[in-house]
């Protein structure tokens, strides 16, 4: 955790409004991002990010470093409040795979990424590299909130397919990621 | 759930792709097998970075007034998610005081005894089972509540009460607090009641005998979803 993340943490610990309005201001466009990618929509997206940050405020004073950066943090609870929030939808929209634009050669090396678009340019390329239906089965849940259940069904192979291509997936982009993490 | 089966749904866990039950039961394996800790942070590191996957985009500028007055409107209510949960009759109940903490003894009743079977027999059936756990300062309980026979069995393991009191369980619903039954400081009982409407479950400190309704805060409380 970088530094100003330490001591923004800190802050929040200790309540400090001016501290979350400092959170909103470095992490809104990602967790926005990633509520959008998800919801598919602008007015239940700024639902769930304001939720999100009410419930990262409510948690404050138990914030711990040890349990990973502020972003990470933040980022997991709009993770979780957009999938609920598109599981309480009847129906579902189908998930569409991203179309991600092929990354320019001379990549860094992971062991020296720091900024935020060396790490979404590694993790992208991570999910483009893998086979596609280990992509898709990353995209079907992560991004569609799909259960494996589910993500077999729609997919028409068995549970226990499912199960292991998310593994196999998600070990590999581990790998990829590797230095990053 | 094994140790094989915990594993093999171990990527869906961590990236939040099981059905509640199935998390739950992953959740309750993986809180007493360390085994699992060292794929399951990997698995959890890489699905942190695939948050960034997603691309960035500017929010509308007014969702951060939005987000400050909620957070302002918010600062003036209690603030842990238990005040916020619980019924109302709990909200200004005076919080009971436990400066004492015993060693307890673990004693499986006859009945306790029979009903954990049943839950080993029944720990395959995702749909029928419901487990808990509930955490809080007078110690621990574990809830498997079995729908098909309306059985919630709680293994707990919880401080001595204090002299005249005992430990009542609580389900939780829109309508307030219904009682589950008492229960023993340590030890496995299982108690019928109907939880298929309760969001959450709670143990309180009551007089010996129970209360119709809850008296004291809850010590222990665990959400259902």
């Amino acid at each position: 955790m970088s530094e100003d993340e330490l001591r923004l943490l800190e802050r929040l610990r200790r309540n400090d409004r001016d501290a979350l309005a400092a959170t909103y201001d470095a992490y809104s466009r990602l967790a926005f991002g990633l509520a959008y990618r998800i919801v598919g929509e602008t007015g239940e997206a700024e639902d769930v990010v304001q939720e999100a940050f009410v419930s990262l405020w409510r948690q404050a004073d138990r914030l711990d470093s040890s349990r990973g950066s502020l972003r990470s943090l933040l980022l997991t609870i709009v993770h979780r409040r957009a999938v609920d929030a598109v599981r309480r939808r009847s129906s579902r929209p189908a998930v569409l795979l991203e179309s991600l634009e092929p990354l320019p050669s001379g990549a860094p090396d992971p062991l020296e990424v720091s900024s935020v678009a060396e790490q979404q340019r590694l993790v992208q390329r991570a999910l483009t590299e893998l086979p596609v239906d280990q992509r898709k089965a990353v995209e079907l849940t992560y991004f569609g909130g799909l259960t494996i259940a589910e993500m077999a069904e729609q997919e028409g192979i068995p549970l226990g397919t499912a199960k292991s291509r998310l593994r196999l997936a998600l070990d590999r982009m581990r790998t990829s990621l590797a230095g990053a993490i | 759930m094994n140790d094989d089966e915990t594993e093999e749904l171990l990527a869906a866990y961590a990236i939040g792709a099981l059905s509640t039950v199935e998390a739950r039961q992953v959740g309750a394996h993986l809180s007493a097998c360390r085994r699992h800790d060292e794929a399951l942070a990997g698995l959890r590191a890489t699905v942190d970075f695939l948050a960034l996957a997603a691309p960035e985009r500017e929010p509308p500028a007014a969702l951060r007034a939005r987000v400050l007055a909620a957070i302002d409107a918010d600062a003036g209510a209690q603030r842990p998610a238990v005040v916020q949960m619980r019924p109302r009759r709990w909200l200004s109940a005076p919080r009971p005081a436990f400066a004492w903490l015993a060693a307890a003894v673990l004693l499986l009743a006859v009945v306790g005894l029979g009903a954990w079977n049943a839950v080993l027999q029944l720990s395959g059936e995702d749909e029928g089972t419901v487990t808990a756990r509930l955490t809080g300062a007078a110690g621990s309980a574990e809830l498997v509540y079995l729908k098909d026979q309306g059985l919630a069995v709680f293994e707990v393991e919880l401080a001595d009460p204090p002299p005249g009191r005992e430990y009542q369980a609580w389900g939780i619903d829109e309508s307030g607090a219904v009682s589950l039954g008492l229960l023993p400081n340590s030890g496995t009982v299982a108690l019928r009641g109907d939880l298929s409407k309760a969001t959450a479950v709670a143990i309180s400190v009551e007089p010996k005998g129970g209360s119709d309704e809850p008296t004291t805060d809850p010590v222990l409380f665990a959400t259902l979803r």
